[in-house]
């Protein structure tokens, strides 16, 4: 059965090297991106265009998002008992203390730097579908885990 | 000593009585005022050396232990159980801020409808009513008794000062130094004959003065004998003291001051300028080396050896730049992530620099030497920083010997000299004002590594503090790195 991934992102260079990554990995996955805060929640409650829309197993979050950012996103989903279950990790640049905490103070399973490195990186989003999606915990990368 | 100030309790009630207590770091007594024998029931000559958390409850001493262990940048609160001779365990509150040494505490302890003593009944000194009436001024007005200790303030003292001065001595919270430049250029004025002096070292005289601690602003001193408070049988003299900040300036100090606040807010716009850009930088590189090495990895069989090559040299710029933007936030944060000072052991500031490094320490097989540390007045965090980058520095530029380094400090008049002093490859020294620079390196990075960050975060964290540092060196003897902190104004040497 393939995995629905909500990706949200506005980063072209980004959803390519999580699709890149994702693609080496293997396995069934359909990876959906939007690109702004808005269009994550017309997503997850069907809106619009959205009508169509699988729920996600696994919600993929940056945090810098036009319109809507990550944070306001972040705790409409957990706020919403129709969508909070869903795992959401926040991916994003910011190493700042503060987006941390905030990140977790409003219900984020778990917490992601993108690193700089490619090899890092893919072994950060390999990890995330292992954990989140196979339930496998062999993975490595830059962990702020639950 | 009764609170009069702020505090505006309900009429009905009596004012809270302020018992104060001064602590080391470990909780244990070091003098106390009279009152708090009184109510805890113990000779007052017996209070010294015991530890605070005997008179309190023993469930609340571990909560007691952590109001002290607190980080001294500011005032905590908390309220625990005293044992109020005769009562039981009373709740109370417990005011703790940095204390009059290094390492201590002031302890406040402020009792609410404590049992009157003989001499608090009414209002006897007329205490109250003068604090009423200095409640009511926006001058900066000072009460002191016979020994020059601070009895009563207006409320905008506690505001210029940074703290309240009640119960320390005037000249310590407020070290003044006589305006000599005025003096110099007023000399010939016969009505200003006599010069400011220090008063009898306790207590301040008329004049004119600088506040060091304040920019060095002027201010014009104005004290007045009166019979002391404390004193009701009038033999000992007190003094209400007026400050009057000088408004008019020099014309060229004016411009001098202008000058200095366009300077803030210019170095203010640079460091958010410093922040955004290595913030903002660091996503469009992310790009251009991740898409690097994802062609390396993907058509590296369909690319002959000059075509790898020049993939490398690409994904070494980009990972340079990307050092550099670290650096840049690493540099900005010694402002932006600076905390409050306070008292720091540096010997556990060492320690704990030399556990960052010791990977390092490890493979260069170093010896370090630590010798006699103080506890200094500095931000924790950025101390360790400072030790942390000259002791790498000394790890990282050795010669062919076995790295050895020394640090030791001295005490100095008004400062704490340190010093890192290795036996590495040394420094030239018409080199010595630009390895403080940013980004500025004197030797090829093939050989040695590094981006030159280490130093220049150095000298920006030491004149944070207000010191100075600086080398002393020769080309292959070995470098000696110095740095001053200079004293906490509330300090005195322990």
């Amino acid at each position: 059965m393939p995995r629905d991934i909500l990706l949200v992102e506005d980063s072209l260079g980004d959803i390519r090297l999580i699709r890149e990554a994702l693609r080496e990995i293997g396995g069934c996955h359909s990876l959906h991106v939007v690109n702004d805060g808005v269009d994550a929640l017309a997503f997850l409650r069907r809106k619009g265009i959205f009508g169509w829309a699988p729920r996600p197993d696994l919600i993929l979050l940056d945090l810098n998002l036009p319109k809507k950012n990550g944070r306001e996103v972040l705790s409409e989903i957990k706020a919403d008992a129709s969508l909070k279950d869903i795992p959401v990790v926040v991916l994003t640049i910011s190493t700042a203390e503060e987006d941390i905490l905030t990140a977790y103070r409003l219900h984020a399973n778990c917490y992601v730097i993108k690193p700089v490195n490619l090899d890092q990186f893919f072994r950060v989003v390999q990890s995330i579908e292992r954990y989140w999606l196979s339930r496998d915990l062999s993975g490595d990368g830059i962990w702020y885990g639950h | 000593m009764s609170e009069l100030g702020g505090d505006r309790s309900p009429a009905h009630r009596k004012p809270p009585t302020v018992i104060s207590v001064v602590t080391d770091h470990l909780g244990r007594i070091r003098s106390s005022d009279g009152l708090f024998a009184h109510y805890y029931g113990v000779e007052s000559r017996d209070v010294a050396g015991t530890l605070l958390e005997e008179y309190v409850c023993s469930e609340d001493r571990p909560y007691l232990r952590s109001l002290l262990t607190a980080p001294m940048d500011q005032r905590v609160d908390g309220v625990v159980r005293f044992c109020l001779l005769g009562q039981g365990f009373v709740p109370t509150r417990v005011v703790i801020e940095p204390g009059p040494a290094r390492s201590t505490f002031a302890v406040a302890i402020i009792g609410r409808d404590l049992p009157c003593r003989e001499h608090e009944r009414g209002d006897p000194n007329g205490l109250l009513l003068a604090q009423a009436v200095l409640n009511q001024t926006r001058d900066l007005i000072l009460v002191l008794d016979s020994e020059g200790q601070v009895l009563l303030r207006s409320p905008s003292v506690k505001e210029f000062i940074g703290r309240d001065p009640v119960g320390f001595g005037f000249c310590k919270v407020l070290p003044l130094e006589p305006d000599s430049d005025f003096e110099i250029k007023k000399t010939n004025n016969p009505l200003r004959a006599s010069s400011p002096a220090p008063g009898n070292g306790s207590t301040p005289a008329s004049g004119r003065y600088r506040f060091p601690a304040r920019n060095n602003r002027r201010i014009q001193v104005v004290v007045d004998q009166v019979i002391s408070p404390d004193d009701p049988r009038g033999k000992k003299n007190g003094s209400v003291v007026r400050l009057d900040e000088e408004t008019e300036r020099l014309e060229g100090e004016s411009r001098m001051g202008g000058g200095r606040e366009d300077l803030s807010a210019s170095s203010r716009e640079i460091q958010q300028f410093v922040y955004a850009a290595s913030h903002d930088l660091q996503e469009p590189l992310r790009m251009v080396s991740s898409y690097l090495q994802l062609l390396e990895r993907r058509y590296a069989g369909r690319l002959d050896k000059e075509g790898l090559e020049f993939i490398g040299f690409a994904l070494d710029g980009a990972k340079r730049m990307q050092e550099l933007i670290d650096a840049l936030l690493v540099y900005s944060r010694v402002v932006s992530r600076a905390r409050p000072s306070g008292p720091v052991d540096a010997r556990m500031a060492v320690a704990e620099a030399l556990e960052h490094l010791e990977q390092k320490l490890a493979t260069t097989h170093a010896e370090i030497t630590v010798g006699s540390m103080p506890i200094v007045w500095a931000d924790r965090a950025q101390l360790v920083q400072v030790f942390e980058h000259l002791i790498d520095n000394a790890l990282t530029y050795y010669s062919d010997a076995v790295p050895r380094v020394m640090i030791d400090a001295e005490r100095l008049n008004g400062s704490t000299r340190f010093r890192v002093q290795d036996n590495g490859i040394g420094i030239d020294p018409q080199f010595h004002n630009r390895v403080f620079e940013l980004f500025s390196r004197l030797n090829a990075r093939e050989k040695y590594p590094g981006i030159g960050i280490g130093l220049a975060v150095v000298q920006r964290i030491i004149e944070r503090h207000g010191g100075l540092c600086w080398v002393e060196s020769s080309e292959g003897s070995g470098s000696t790195f110095f740095f001053t902190l200079p004293d906490h104004p509330m300090v005195e040497d322990a």
